[in-house]
């Protein structure tokens, strides 16, 4: 559907059809560059970035102090709260491993295909409320909320890592062995090492994302973590926010290739299933809290003169206009403009953050002031990024747009970093600004395009859960539907948020995989 | 320190054992659960009701745990699945959760939750507003110099730091606040409001009397800073509220004794926690007015 579409809108509008960009002179990535540039600009006519704050030196030296002073009054919550931290981890990225595979397997059967992404578009954190709202606070809320879309992320991932394997293998066996063996030794053996790679990598983000769900009242490192930084205990917030980094910063040596099946069984022995869940309203909860309230309650058979529909549709439209108007569209707009403000700021902060880690550029002690600096950003989650950052400079868009582009920045161009130290120079390169701008950006542009397309729809994601710093985003809606008790709302809305990123992505792919037929 | 290096792997397992022993110790077969609306210095709420729940336990002869949530919202929800059996709720959450588990009642409510009110309070230094004497008096006038300032609620969810706040608000500019202020935030409590509005980022805000009280009263808000500008006129707000299957599964009478212990309530120490003077009796229908409010502005269908 999507390419029919985009023709149409192509034939139509004269000026941006495809032989007039074509016209251009400049290279692809520069066009859609600019083309993103363009587009964030006429965003900023509607962006709120306002800085509120009169005076923020007060509350910077307090948060200053805190990261030289952390402590933390009780050993023991702290404790159980790291305890938790990695169990929902560890238990949600395995289960969502064994899920993800499974629907690996059968990923060309294009209903799997939409139901994996459309469990992977909605954020953990609605997962959380969601799941919340049903089986009450429980841990098996918590650790549901990152198996479900981390299955959708790994299910696409390893089809597409098992597409990649070399077929000859599997031509060899084709004729001595059965299904099972030629999948397992033609080409999961090929794949094994960089799924596992891949699942090491995941459960990093695993680890941020079960430290955000205490944001919502699961007791992880970010539940604590919340209510410090609410209150301004700085001192607190920052031991906290050590824990994580070391926790993230020490993976490879609590989780590698001795140590992940002990873990991962320890895990889920000890995993806290029993503790309240409350199964009773889960009925309840599908046959009345989801349904629109003004269907509630309605027989729909009882009015024979009106069918089913009819009667249904002449209900349900003031809702959902009511809830257009209000709720769904300034969410939706306020969504896509930081979201591109956003994304064109990481590509700045990319810039901004690549030169002082690579050995091409910066010395010993720089690297280590910029890589140390790069693994900072992308090691604490955005939400609390933008929460410190509204801390100074007050209540508006620019937090979060300062949150996300230093984040994702980080994120890129960590992985930059590694590329460009690898290229190989003439003797007589060029230093300085001279070579960053025309030698190893035109080098590796192609890759950054890659990886900035990739954010976008990260990016997008998480926008959409700065909502609960009062943003008004697509997240502040729902937010408030839960808030409000409100689950046919909140349904609506993160199907909406969950659409808008299908979109996205579907929308990122094509940019990306025509950079990719063009560079070929 | 080679030992160590050899067997690194194997001591995380082992501290992970540890670890994972912690959770389990606390878990009881059937007890009561109690939960309370986060509405201010959410890090110090274990400790607050902690003693709370000790004190009931005693009382009761069963045993109390606490539930600490992390929002409105989620006191609700956590009613409503019978996760807790009793609640200390806000005027509004209690009549969401209320209405949402039939036979519950409200049981009692804090002597000054009879006649609560809200606070309008305002930066000095940035907003400039006239002294006059009559600024406390329940005159609407008094909220005639908010228009354009940024303002910010409590939670979401809070009957003394958004209902009626914003309910006075729609009545006397008849306007949706997004239409009054420049700019509308929710600040999550009231302790919150408080801080943004003394450090600026907010210009005004609604707050719970009894926070602002308080926070006065240990000097936690420089009152040069931030002054109160209007109150609103009376209403109900927090109540104790309990489901009603407690008596089939604590025996009968339980709603009763629950009561009972909680009216009895005189220890300084313990009503420091909520804070209020003693408890009164409290009924589902003293909160009608809450309901009414409510439905007026759209927060319940």
């Amino acid at each position: 559907m999507m390419p029919g579409l985009q023709k149409q809108g192509a034939k139509k509008a004269g000026f941006f059809s495809r032989n007039f960009t074509r016209k251009i002179p400049l290279s692809l990535p520069t066009k859609s560059t600019l083309m993103l540039i363009a587009v964030s600009i006429a965003c900023l006519f509607y962006a709120d970035v306002e800085v509120a704050m009169t005076s923020p030196w007060a509350e910077l030296q307090r948060l200053m102090l805190g990261a030289l002073t952390p402590s933390y009054p009780s050993m023991s919550e702290l404790f159980q709260a790291v305890v938790l931290t990695v169990q929902f981890a560890v238990v949600g990225v395995m289960v969502g491993v064994l899920f993800g595979f499974g629907f690996a397997c059968i990923y060309q059967w294009a209903p799997i295909r939409w139901f994996c992404a459309l469990i992977r578009a909605i954020h953990e954190l609605f997962w959380a409320l969601l799941l919340i709202a049903v089986i009450g606070v429980s841990p098996l809320a918590g650790l549901l909320a990152i198996a479900i879309p981390y299955s959708g992320i790994f299910a696409k991932v390893f089809y597409e890592m098992l597409l990649q394997a070399n077929p000859a293998p599997d031509f060899v066996l084709k004729e001595k062995a059965g299904v099972i063996s030629r999948f397992v030794y033609g080409r999961l053996a090929q794949m094994a090492p960089r799924m596992a790679r891949y699942i090491r990598y995941r459960l990093e983000c695993a680890l941020r994302s079960s430290a955000v769900l205490g944001f919502v009242g699961l007791p992880t490192l970010g539940y604590h973590l919340e209510s410090a930084v609410k209150e301004g205990h700085y001192s607190e917030a920052w031991l906290l926010m050590y824990v994580l980094l070391a926790l993230i910063g020490s993976k490879k040596w609590w989780f590698n290739r001795r140590t992940w099946l002990g873990l991962t069984v320890l895990a889920c022995a000890f995993f806290p299933f029993s503790e309240s869940v409350s199964l009773q309203n889960l009925g309840q909860f599908f046959t009345e809290e989801l349904v629109p309230s003004p269907l509630r309650g309605v027989d729909l058979g009882s009015d024979p003169s009106q069918s089913m529909f009819s009667l249904s549709t002449s209900l349900l439209l003031p809702w959902f206009q009511m809830l257009w108007v209000n709720e769904v569209l300034p969410g939706v707009i306020n969504t896509l403009v930081l979201t591109m403000l956003a994304l064109v700021a990481t590509g700045v902060c990319v810039l901004v953050l690549l030169p002082p880690q690579s050995i091409w550029f910066a010395g010993k002690n720089l690297r280590f002031v910029g890589q140390g600096g790069a693994l900072i950003v992308r090691s604490l989650p955005e939400i609390v990024l933008a929460f410190i950052v509204m801390l100074l400079v007050g209540p508006s868009m620019l937090p979060a747009i300062i949150a996300l582009a230093v984040h994702n920045g980080g994120v890129i161009s960590h992985l930059l970093q590694h590329q460009i130290d690898e290229l190989r120079l003439r003797e007589d390169h060029p230093r300085g600004l001279l070579l960053f701008c025309y030698e190893i950006m035109p080098r590796i542009s192609t890759q950054f395009m890659s990886f900035w397309l990739y954010r976008w729809e990260v990016i997008m994601r998480e926008t959409a859960i700065l909502g609960l710093l009062g943003i008004p985003t697509l997240g502040f809606y729902i937010d408030s539907a839960f808030e409000d008790i409100r689950y046919d709302r909140a349904l609506l809305l993160i199907l909406t948020a969950a659409a808008l990123n299908l979109f996205i992505e579907a929308l990122s792919g094509r940019l990306q995989k025509k950079l990719y037929n063009k560079h070929r | 320190m080679k030992l160590i290096g050899k067997y690194r792997s194997y001591l995380f397992v082992v501290l992970a054992v540890i670890g994972c022993c912690f959770p389990i110790a606390s878990q009881a077969a059937k007890a009561l659960v109690f939960t309370a609306i986060p509405d201010q210095d959410e890090s110090q709420l274990r400790a607050r009701f902690s003693t709370v729940a000790s004190y009931l336990q005693r009382q009761l002869g069963v045993d109390v745990r606490y539930l600490p949530v992390k929002s409105y919202g989620a006191a609700v929800t956590a009613f409503k699945n019978d996760q807790v059996q009793l609640a200390w709720f806000g005027g509004l959450s209690g009549v969401r959760a209320r209405s949402r588990v039939p036979g519950s009642s409200a049981i009692a409510q804090g002597f000054e939750d009879q006649f609560f009110t809200s606070y309008f309070i305002v930066n000095r230094q940035q907003v400039s507003f006239a002294t006059s004497s009559d600024m406390l008096s329940t005159s609407m006038s008094g909220l005639d110099g908010l228009k354009g300032l940024t303002f910010s609620f409590g939670s979401k969810g809070s009957t003394s730091g958004r209902l009626m706040p914003e309910f006075y608000i729609r009545k006397h500019f008849t306007l949706a606040p997004q239409d009054v202020f420049r700019r509308v935030g929710f600040s999550g409590d009231h302790s919150r409001t408080i801080a943004l509005v003394e450090s600026g980022a907010f210009q005004a805000g609604a707050v719970n009397y009894k926070v602002w009280e308080k926070a006065v009263m240990q000097g936690l808000v420089d009152t040069e800073k931030v002054a109160v500008v209007w109150k609103t006129p009376s209403y109900p707000d927090y109540q104790w509220t309990i489901r009603g299957d407690v008596d089939q599964k604590f025996g009968k009478g339980f709603t009763t004794k629950v009561t009972n212990v909680l009216l009895e309530m005189s220890d300084p120490a313990l009503l420091k926690v909520f804070p209020r003077k003693s408890f009164v009796p409290a009924h589902n229908k003293d909160y009608e007015s809450i309901v009414n409010v409510a439905k007026s502005i759209g927060l319940i269908d």
